[in-house]
């Protein structure tokens, strides 16, 4: 028996505590897991198990190592294996995940004809699948790549849509037991070590593996706007006239004089004719000597360091 | 004795100790692309310039060069520059008082070119000349408390003669302020010059040395 397995048919169970045992076997499940994944897997199953509910799948959004965002199908558990898979694994399906991972929070319980295409919704409701509930989960925690991932993909703030495949609308008590199940799935899930806490960089930039570092920020860098450090303290108490406040890069001072503040390394690349491998050099000096900081376009300071290769 | 050998030693001195350090400010301003050491380069370069006109003005005496306007608004501006430099270091700041004193500069070097033209005299003389000359000797004070309240906070040489020459340099302008008003302050006069000079010294030995 999978160790997962939750003891006692649904039914035996009284609706009124069913929250409850669900969220017991979670916290007992949940401590034994080694990825995210599983949490997902194990989720599906309960739902099946304890609801009328045909298909769950789990879509995280994904980032990869040029920065491009895309949804990923986490798990997918089904109830009746003769379905073809390919009624919940497409592009419809994906493209409405992709939907739901844009929007706000929240869910929302429609017929699979609001949802999915003409095409889609026939599909389904040749199998009796009529409705479909989807509900966005976000948190600030990160979300590590897939079981199955590529060094391509990295950790990324978590937001994950659960689809639920149902032939017949929920009742509202075991809609709302469902809904609070999957929400505190999370915080469980972030207790128990599933989802990495937010990284000691300024948290907008995805915690990475060590080796990836300097891939992610050479990939990347390009969007940051340096500004200048000036000390008016420092002009006063010594010398600007000392030979040691001199630039002695060439490209660092090609940099730095193109450096206003407002523009962004790609921007001054452009107008000073650098390449962003010089850029990348020159800033990597220019850090090095304190006369220059780092910011995101929204204003967050950049950790320097993340210019070296780690130690 | 010459009655102008105070005169054109000072008009001497501030053109060399400025024209020094405008140009070591904007040959460094090539190397570091420090907006200050800009602002710094363009003030004492339109100052030297005040010391060259004011050295035609004294001793040129067959063509009218009526250069006390390019004198005393010209040092009056470049001052100000200057002590403006010391405070912000935001890019956006020094981006735009470089910006203004271009501009500025522009207008000064036509009134420095359009010496021989302009009135020969200030309207009501005592009051302008007084607010003029008041003017570089109160900036000059400014920019020597900016000086010692950094030397107060980290004790470096540099900053102690900045301090030092500035504050010769205040008093040497404040101390002629009543030639402009009361007749025969010759006495006063020369001796504000050489006060002068010696902030010219200090100041050389503080950025050659400093």
């Amino acid at each position: 028996m999978n160790r997962y397995d939750i003891s006692g048919h649904p039914s035996q169970v009284d609706p009124s505590r069913r929250q409850l045992v669900l969220m017991t076997h979670l916290l007992k499940a949940a401590a034994t897991m080694s990825h995210i994944d599983e949490l997902f897997m194990w989720q599906g199953r309960v739902l099946i198990q304890y609801f009328d509910v045909q298909t769950v799948q789990f879509w995280g959004l994904q980032a990869g190592i040029t920065g491009n965002l895309s949804s990923l199908l986490r798990a997918t558990i089904w109830r009746d294996t003769s379905i073809p898979q390919h009624i919940f694994a497409n592009n419809q399906v994906a493209i409405t995940a992709e939907r739901v991972l844009s929007g706000q929070p929240g869910y929302m319980l429609q017929r699979a004809s609001n949802l999915f295409s003409f095409h889609q919704a026939e599909l389904l409701a040749r199998y009796g699948i009529h409705y479909c509930l989807c509900n966005f989960l976000r948190s600030s925690s990160l979300l590590p790549p897939a079981q199955s991932a590529s060094h391509q993909e990295m950790t990324t703030p978590l937001a994950v849509a659960a689809l639920l495949f149902l032939k017949r609308p929920l009742p509202p008590d075991e809609l709302s037991t469902i809904l609070v199940f999957l929400e505190r799935s999370i915080a469980v899930a972030e207790r128990c070590g599933l989802l990495l806490p937010t990284g000691t960089t300024s948290g907008r930039l995805p915690a990475l593996p060590v080796k990836d570092h300097l891939q992610w920020v050479q990939l990347h860098f390009s969007k940051f706007i340096p500004h200048r450090l000036e000390n008016a303290n420092a002009l006063r108490t010594s010398n600007p006239f000392a030979a040691t406040d001199i630039i002695s890069d060439k490209q660092a001072r090609r940099l730095f004089t193109a450096i206003d503040g407002r523009k962004n390394i790609e921007e001054i690349c452009a107008s000073s004719g650098m390449n962003l491998k010089e850029a990348f050099v020159a800033l990597q000096f220019l850090l090095n000597q304190h006369r220059v900081e780092l910011k995101e376009p929204d204003g967050q300071p950049v950790d320097g360091s993340l210019f070296f290769d780690s130690p | 004795m010459d009655p102008n050998l105070i005169a054109n030693a000072l008009s001497l001195t501030l053109f060399f100790v400025a024209l020094f350090i405008s140009l070591r400010a904007f040959y460094l301003y090539i190397q570091v692309r420090s907006r200050r050491l800009f602002i710094l380069g363009l003030s004492m370069g339109v100052i030297s310039l005040t010391a060259v006109a004011g050295f035609l003005g004294d001793n040129v005496t067959s063509i009218s060069l009526n250069v006390d306007w390019f004198n005393y608004i010209g040092q009056t501006i470049s001052f100000l520059f200057i002590l403006l430099s010391l405070f912000g270091s935001s890019e956006e700041y020094l981006r735009g008082l470089m910006r203004w004193q271009v501009v500025v500069s522009v207008l000064l070097l036509c009134l420095f070119l359009l010496a021989p033209v302009l009135p020969a005299e200030f309207p009501y003389p005592a009051v302008t000349k007084s607010i003029l000359s008041g003017s570089r000797g109160l900036i000059c004070l400014a920019i020597f408390v900016s000086y010692f309240s950094a030397y107060m906070t980290k004790e470096t040489r540099f900053s102690l003669l900045m301090s030092i020459a500035f504050l010769l340099l205040s008093i040497g302008y404040l101390m002629i302020i009543p030639k402009y008003s009361i007749a025969n302050l010759d006495l006063v006069d020369q001796f504000g010059d050489l006060t002068r000079i010696c902030g010219l010294f200090t100041l050389s030995l503080a950025v050659l040395t400093g």
